[in-house]
């Protein structure tokens, strides 16, 4: 039992991880109707902003508010801008291809730009072991999993309870409607641009330490988040949440009692099912859109 | 891999080998097999993990169960390093062994403290207790700005281990050269750029000293220095 527990402890704090990348699918969806498959790159840029603002000599929470402000206007406006604005009217397809390449870009642009090796990244957190009832946890297991929840529920209430996160939601819906209702629909998708790359900013200050800095180190995240995000609801951030935290879970139950061989198939098995049996998630809700 | 066999036959009658599936992983998991067979060291569990993996918890979880007396980690450099966490974060108190990576300055970096008492045999130190070692990484850090690991030293050393076997061949023929190193002898003594005294078999695989490590403080440290499968004569 205590392996057992340990297992779903440590698959928790892994889960919290692919939550965190899966909620930038969930926003994008919800409030701009758009994918992105850069997210895992959009986690992987401000983790080396932040390293470079560091290694200038900037403390730790300068580093990340500086590079707040970089993603905005580079994962945000620029992305929005550049890459978004143009296509979107030529449908999803477009928008799916390009932010592949932009993915794979920004991977080899860090590695060409900046370094192949991997570095260490500083933890929020201290260096602090608990160990209750035989099951060992650290105080970054904690924390990943206590702030992801946090922005979890903290987006979910920004996007359902105030007027702007509605508006945001109502563009996504129907941008002509939105439009005739005296919504700034622009306005609306840049800060959902923006929201993301503050989203992305945070999931890289707490995914980073364990994933350490890398320039592919968004691939294997950007692909279990999209996994988790369609586990537990394209449609809702607690989707996001729901979804990674059960691809952790289950990846480490069945690296252990399995095959450590197959862990890397348990997302996408699970996904399989869920698509196959409730195709809009377990926790997203039905959908009709105009094609 | 014989070398560091021999070692772990001292330390531990059960062996966890935890490895990362790939060509090199796989081709470790199988020289330590063969290398352990008949040592009285048995393996008690092959614990393979994925390149990239994150999440350590389950293999430092198998061996743990596998009551093994000691662990060898055979994996890439930050792959070594979660697990050396992993193994930290789920208190194993046994002795942890490695090959080159395992202790390489790369590893000791993300790793940090968790990577304090991981012992490793490595072919090439900077630290080793040689002169010429000592002037190598003095030489280098002046010039670059930093200590050289062992990728460093191969680079260098591999220019004169060439310049021998030209000088052995007398001119430059590349098929010639090629088939002097099989059964080349190099000494440091005639040739101060190879560092040490090595020799190739006829299979071309190398034979010279090498050390045993352990991580201290955030630092490697020679703790033995194992002398050549066979010794050149003097």
């Amino acid at each position: 039992m205590t392996d057992f527990l340990q297992l779903f402890f440590s698959g928790l704090a892994t889960g919290s991880i692919y939550a965190l990348a899966a909620l930038g699918f969930t926003l994008l969806w919800q409030a701009a109707g758009t994918i992105n498959f850069a997210q895992g790159e959009f986690v992987m840029l401000p983790a080396f902003a932040m390293l470079g603002f560091i290694s200038m000599g900037a403390p730790f929470l300068l580093s990340f508010g500086l590079t707040v402000i970089v993603a905005v206007v580079v994962l945000g406006w620029l992305f929005k801008r550049g890459l978004v604005d143009p296509l979107f009217k030529f449908g999803m397809m477009p928008i799916v291809v390009a932010t592949i390449g932009l993915s794979i870009a920004m991977r080899n642009g860090v590695r060409a730009g900046y370094s192949a090796e991997a570095h260490p990244f500083p933890s929020l957190f201290a260096d602090k072991l608990f160990n209750i009832a035989g099951i060992t946890i650290t105080l970054a297991d904690v924390g990943t999993l206590v702030l992801a929840l946090l922005l979890v529920f903290g987006t979910q209430a920004f996007l359902a309870k105030t007027v702007t996160g509605r508006a945001m939601q109502a563009v996504a819906q129907n941008t002509e409607s939105a439009s005739v209702l005296g919504i700034n629909v622009p306005r609306m998708i840049f800060y959902t641009f923006a929201i993301n790359a503050v989203l992305a900013c945070a999931a890289a200050v707490l995914v980073t330490p364990t994933y350490l800095a890398k320039f592919d180190m968004g691939e294997g995240l950007g692909n279990k988040a999209f996994f988790a995000a369609i586990i537990g609801g394209f449609n809702n951030s607690r989707g996001a949440l729901l979804g990674g935290l059960i691809v952790g879970v289950c990846e480490n139950l069945a690296a252990a009692y399995i095959s450590p061989a197959y862990k890397d198939a348990v997302a996408l098995v699970i996904f399989m099912i869920v698509i196959l049996f409730k195709p809009q998630g377990l926790l997203g809700r039905k959908e009709e859109r105009k094609v | 891999m014989p070398k560091v066999a021999k070692y772990i036959a001292t330390k531990s009658k059960s062996l966890a080998v935890i490895y990362v599936n790939n060509d090199f992983g796989k081709g470790g998991l199988d020289m330590i097999k063969k290398a352990l067979a008949g040592s009285g060291t048995t393996i008690a569990a092959e614990i393979s993990t994925d390149a990239g993996q994150v999440d350590f918890s389950p293999a430092v979880l198998k061996a743990k169960n596998s009551n093994a007396d000691a662990v060898f980690v055979y994996s890439n450099e930050e792959e070594s390093a979660r697990a050396l966490r992993e193994l930290r974060k789920q208190g194993w108190t046994k002795p942890i062994i490695g090959e080159t990576t395992l202790t390489g300055q790369k590893v000791i970096e993300l790793a940090g403290e968790a990577a304090n008492g991981a012992v490793a045999h490595v072919g090439l130190t900077v630290d080793a207790p040689n002169p010429l070692m000592l002037k190598f990484k003095a030489k280098f850090y002046q010039d670059y700005k930093y200590i050289s690991d062992h990728n460093g030293i191969k680079g260098y050393v591999g220019v004169y281990t060439l310049k021998a076997a030209i000088d052995k061949v007398g001119k430059l023929d590349r098929k010639a050269v090629a088939q002097a190193m099989h059964g080349l002898t190099i000494s440091a003594a005639k040739y101060p750029g190879v560092l040490m005294d090595v020799s190739f078999d006829a299979n071309g695989d190398l034979d010279r000293e090498s050390y045993l490590v352990e991580v201290k403080n955030g630092k490697q440290e020679v703790v033995a220095v194992l002398p050549p499968l066979n010794p050149l004569k003097k």
